[in-house]
């Protein structure tokens, strides 16, 4: 799960991975359910929301508790017992127009992604531009058969820039769209982007204090080798395209992003695809590359795989850049973008740590 | 070594250490070393400072900060009381905003982590949050954002100053013009100690703008006033230095002047070195042109065009005030000449009041008129003056006594002589409220006479007046203020009284056009009390709605109810922040309300109630007469119920409320229902007597007679006016009440009235009933 905030306070959420874990009061992993809600706001009607949310892709993993704590169906509809985030705006692939195949088992959240999506569309072809926040979408890439013909106005071409966010020129953020690709009418070629889990791919540009692209965030979901393969292909002479300040590393710091050979059985006799790691080294000056993934231990693991990590380090090595694994830390990974690029925010002990110090903690002020 | 110093270390360091090292932010916690001969602890820390990427890459940051800074804490023997001191490494940028002034005793740049006292911080925080506030530091002094320019500009951080200039810096802007230039001033100034070993300096500037060559030599100097420890008082130059207006200074530097080449360094940075230079050899040809050679204080204060305005001040110049301690000005070029920072405190004025108590940002100052300077409203008066909101009038006609002193706001004077003392009340609050840098003009007349009176009153409330707030407790002044007519008095009166020996307290305030006014909202007051039970019992115990006779003088007693200074201001607090809440976001814009104070069960603290009071509906009298029924929403609403109760027939009762007769008003407040024995029919309702007494006089006793019977209801079904027998029964009322009285009709187009007054029996149209219809 990551969650852009731009410095118009607009919010984009890329994927999420709720646990049920995380209404248990007990459990220890995160709650990250509440720590999104917490840095959420409220519209006039009281309701949470979100302006943006993007599925990469609809594995379980990027879409659980969807449902659950995600309002959807008409925004009239939402109710305050529930008090689920309304999504302002849903950012889709066109797969949602696809029938499910052998290799698309669909969970019960993405199945319910794709009725919510699927009525955002025919909300659209009922009231055109009339459509409003909560019932806005955009399909990101052209479906096969010009199945996604008649949607020009909600939707973006592979190779466009997204710069509007329901419907609001947005100053603070441009994505272009790199993946997914358009169907291919080789089969062959098809089945194997299906096989490599065919992730949406876009590059942010973020302005930091009123300056604009002064961070450029690399996203791509679980896209492997073969993908990034492609998008070397597409993009090599103009790498710029790629490139990045910061970047997600590939599901999860997998190796099948990297690789055509698998890591369990071959190890350090498993070659790097050349073409993939240089569609994933365009990096700029201090890059930093974020593993959303358990801590990586040096195992026959993958993702998230060790290998996957030395590569990384090896990537942002050459820029003076910095890899970090958000399984290493108890609290989310906050990353700040300012005038001067992005950087980690800062470290502080928490009030309850603070307050923990005994006798020397925190007290009220009285005034004389 | 550790061994041996580790039993020296205090527990509590030790626990402090403990936390740095659970700090997410501290990459390393060094060994301790304990120094014995000053009990202090030092230990070195490794902060991280999250760079951004491009930094990161470099390892440090464009300001010079580095992924990792090493920061040494020196505890002191004392700690926590006082809190440890964080230093910098040595060659740390001291160009960074927020480094202090001074250096560690070993050279160490120290940086100013809190706003305030660190000793305070350390112990509100913690020291974790104190080192969390050493991270926030380092992180946004790698950033460059230490001064965070939408906030505004930081001042330039000057702590420990022995000397003080008292100026006010909004008229000091105002001299700034966009060409770089000067200005020469008188400062007035005491100073102790000597050349060689001054102690501190306390000044004042005057504001007037000074021709320097039209000044005879004999303004300036200084001579010695004590001499043991040496005192100076003394007069001197003061100039004020500012740059060109493009020339903006963006770059925190800080403080360092020492002497007067540092001072010339320091105009450099802020660009307009060349004109201290200038003003400096002003002072120079006029001493030589004057031959005056010998040495006076002088201040200088150097503008600095900062690129956003100041935090807190709606500028972007800052001034810094320098004081040179003995100032020869035929010798302006001896840059050794010691100078020092000084602090600057600001007059004490209406804006610097109103800063301090946090009232900044309402438009226009709101006028308002104190009647009554006594022990109540002194206090009001001296709080609002305090908070910048003085009344611009005073309207008390008494003069103050010695046993005011128990409980007025203001003190006697320091001197065996009471006469000081015996001074008009207005003229003496005016004359405190001009100490706090504010104007009221006093106006020493009886109130009663000012509400009488054109001239009187348009100087007590001149048309600006945003409320007239009656404080006199005196029933004469209401009554008078309840009855001014609108063209001499349209302003919305706040009524502020004490009742039973300061157990309640009362705040009314007039709606908008004065409906409700100062008659309805007492009377609404009464009808409350009856139903508030503590109030009820505090006002029914004996003496509780009397004033008292306390015994001032042989042969002399005044008037007052017997109690403490500090009970009264319990009140007069509450009172006066209502107020100030009045004048600054504005009075009820479509009713009036009423607070009822009541002290608490230990006489500690006071309870206060709102009632918000709705317009009443005034039915005037369409004739010569101006008598008028004032019917309240509680009373209206009754009648409507009970009219609405019986449909088809006429049904009534009897009102309560009370008659003034300065106003001319019968106040209704509310009905007692018709007894049991009351006969209601379609063309007449004849109101029984069944335990009717017995109900009023209950309503009397109550309210310690301040609510009694006021007449009597009924309602008709159609729109006619009063019929024959409504005039017999106001007739038979009139002859058996002394008070007039008001026979009330309800009808479907609205209320009419007749009024009973045995006054009129008597007069002109002997034997009838003066008789009026009301619409």
């Amino acid at each position: 799960m990551t969650l852009i905030e731009l410095e118009s306070g607009t919010t984009i959420l890329v994927d999420i991975n709720i646990r049920a874990t995380a209404d248990d009061p007990d459990d220890e992993t995160p709650n990250v359910a509440r720590m999104l809600r917490d840095r959420l706001q409220r519209d006039v009607s009281g309701r949470r929301f979100v302006d943006v949310f993007l599925l990469s892709h609809p594995d379980e993993d990027h879409c659980k508790g969807l449902e659950r704590h995600f309002h959807l169906g008409p925004p009239d509809e939402w109710v305050e017992k529930d008090d689920k985030v309304l999504i302002r705006e849903i950012w889709s692939s066109p797969m949602v127009f696809r029938r499910a195949s052998k290799n698309h088992t669909l969970c019960v959240d993405a199945k319910a992604f794709n009725r919510e999506a699927k009525r955002r569309v025919r909300r659209f072809e009922e009231v055109g531009h009339q459509v409003g926040n909560g019932d806005r979408i955009l399909i990101l890439g052209e479906d096969e058969n010009g199945k996604t013909d008649s949607l020009s106005d909600i939707l973006i071409r592979v190779g466009e820039t997204i710069t509007h966010i329901n419907g609001q020129y947005e100053a603070s953020m441009s994505g272009l769209l790199l993946a997914p690709l358009p169907k291919d009418d080789d089969s062959a070629n098809e089945d194997k982007r299906a096989k490599n889990k065919s992730s949406t791919i876009i590059r942010f540009s973020l302005s930091g204090n009123g300056y604009a692209d002064k961070c450029r965030f690399l996203t791509g979901g679980d896209a492997e080798v073969e993908i990034w393969e492609e998008q070397w292909a597409q993009h090599g002479k103009e790498p710029d395209k790629l490139s990045y300040d910061l970047m997600q590393a590939p599901h999860h710091c997998s190796w099948r992003s990297l690789s055509h050979d698998s890591w369990s059985d071959k190890r350090e006799g498993a070659k790097v695809s050349e073409d993939a790691r240089l569609a994933l080294s365009q990096v700029r000056e201090g890059a930093l590359i974020v593993a959303s993934s358990k801590p990586i231990q040096d195992d026959d693991n993958d993702p998230p795989c060790i290998r996957a990590k030395r590569e990384y380090v090896e990537i942002v090595d050459d820029v003076g850049g910095s890899f970090e694994c958000v399984g290493d830390r108890s609290e989310p990974l906050v990353i700040e973008v300012g005038a001067n690029g992005p950087k980690l925010k800062a470290k502080l002990l928490t009030t309850a740590a603070v307050i923990g110090s005994g006798a020397v903690g925190g007290q009220p002020l009285a005034h004389g | 070594m550790a061994d041996e110093t580790a039993p020296l270390v205090p527990d509590a360091i030790r626990r402090a250490l403990g936390i740095a090292k659970q700090h997410p932010g501290v990459t390393s916690v060094g060994e301790p070393s304990f120094d014995r001969t000053s009990g202090r602890t030092s230990v070195i820390l490794g902060l991280e400072v999250n760079l951004p990427n491009a930094w990161r890459a470099r390892g440090v940051s464009s300001t010079g900060v580095r992924a990792v800074e090493e920061i040494r804490l020196d505890f002191p023997p004392s700690y926590p009381i006082r809190p440890p001191e964080f230093s910098l490494r040595p060659d740390f940028s001291r160009e960074n905003a927020h480094v202090q002034p001074w250096l560690s005793n070993d050279g160490r740049p120290v940086p100013c982590l809190v706003d305030g006292d660190q000793s305070e911080a350390t112990l509100q925080l913690g020291f974790g949050g104190l080192l969390n506030q050493a991270v926030i530091w380092l992180d946004r002094a790698s950033q460059g954002t230490l001064i965070d320019h939408a906030q505004g500009w930081e001042p330039t951080r000057r702590d420990q100053l022995d000397d003080i200039v008292i100026c006010d810096m909004s008229a000091m802007r105002a001299r700034i013009r966009d060409e770089g230039g000067h200005q020469i001033f008188f400062f007035n100034f005491k100073q102790s100690g000597s050349r060689e070993k001054p102690g501190w300096c306390i000044g004042e500037l005057q504001a007037q703008d000074l021709e320097i060559e039209k000044v005879a030599p004999k303004n300036f100097g200084m001579e010695m006033i004590e001499d043991s420890p040496p005192l100076y008082a003394g007069r001197g130059p003061a100039v004020l230095i500012w740059p060109d207006v493009e020339k903006i200074a963006d770059v925190y530097y800080s403080e360092t002047v020492t002497d007067l080449s540092s001072l010339r360094e320091r105009a450099g940075y802020f660009h307009c070195d060349a004109i201290l230079d200038v003003s400096l050899t002003r002072l120079k040809v006029w001493a030589e042109t004057n031959n005056v050679d010998h040495r006076t204080g002088l201040l200088v204060l150097l503008c600095a065009r900062r690129p956003c305005n100041l935090i807190g001040e709606n500028s972007s110049i800052e001034i810094s005030p320098y004081l040179v301690w003995d100032y020869k000005m035929d010798e302006p070029e001896a840059g050794s000449v010691p100078v020092r920072p000084a602090g600057h405190r600001a007059r004490i004025g209406q804006e610097l009041l109103a800063r301090v108590s946090g009232l900044q940002g309402f438009d226009a100052q709101p006028t308002w008129t104190l009647l009554g300077a006594g022990s109540l409203g002194s206090k009001v008066g001296l709080h609002l003056a305090r908070a910048g909101l003085a009344p611009s009038v005073v309207v008390d006609k008494r003069v103050m006594s010695p046993h005011n002193a128990a409980r007025h706001a203001l003190l006697p004077m320091a001197t065996q002589s009471q006469l000081p003392w015996m001074q008009p009340k207005a003229a003496l609050l005016s004359g405190a409220i001009r100490n706090l840098g504010q104007t009221s003009s006093t106006l020493e007349k009886d109130i009663r006479d000012v509400t009488a009176d054109n001239g009187l009153s348009a100087e007590a409330w001149p048309e600006s007046t945003k409320v007239v707030v009656n404080t006199t407790a005196s029933l004469a002044v209401r009554e008078a203020l309840n009855a001014a007519s609108s063209t001499l008095l349209a302003t919305r009166v706040i009524e502020m009284s004490l009742y039973a020996e300061g157990q309640v307290g009362l705040i009314g305030v007039e709606g908008p056009d004065r409906n409700p006014r100062l008659g309805d909202l007492l009377a609404e007051f009464y009808a409350l009390a009856a139903e508030l039970p503590g109030i009820a019992t505090r006002l029914a115990q004996p003496d509780a709605r009397e004033l008292s006779r306390v015994r001032i003088g042989e042969g002399c007693g005044s008037e007052t109810m017997p109690m403490t200074d500090g009970r009264i201001s319990i009140f007069a607090a509450g009172m006066s922040e209502h107020l100030l809440g009045g004048l600054t976001h504005g009075l009820h814009e479509s009713s009036g309300e009423l607070l009822i104070g009541q002290l608490s069960g230990d006489g500690l603290g006071v309870e206060w109630s709102r009632f918000e009071q709705p317009p009443v509906t005034a039915i005037g009298c369409d004739g010569t007469d101006d008598w008028s029924v004032r019917l309240h929403h509680r009373a209206a609403s009754k009648i409507s119920a009970e009219v609405a109760n019986w449909p088809g027939v006429e049904t009534g009762g009897a009102l309560i409320g009370r008659i003034s007769e300065a106003s001319r008003t019968i106040s209704v407040v509310d009905v007692v229902p018709a007894p049991e024995d009351s006969v209601r029919s379609k063309h007449e309702f004849v109101l029984g007597t069944a335990g009717l007494s017995a109900s009023l006089e209950r309503i009397v006793s109550l309210t310690g007679g301040s609510l009694y019977c006021v007449g009597t209801w009924h309602n008709h079904l159609d729109a006619s006016g009063p019929s024959g027998q409504d005039q017999e029964t106001a007739l038979a009322i009139a002859l058996a009440r002394c008070a007039p009285s008001a026979l009330l009709i309800h009808t479907p187009n609205g209320y009419q009235a007749v009024m009973a007054d045995r006054t009129r029996v008597d007069g002109p149209a002997a034997g009838t009933v003066e008789a009026r219809q009301w619409t």
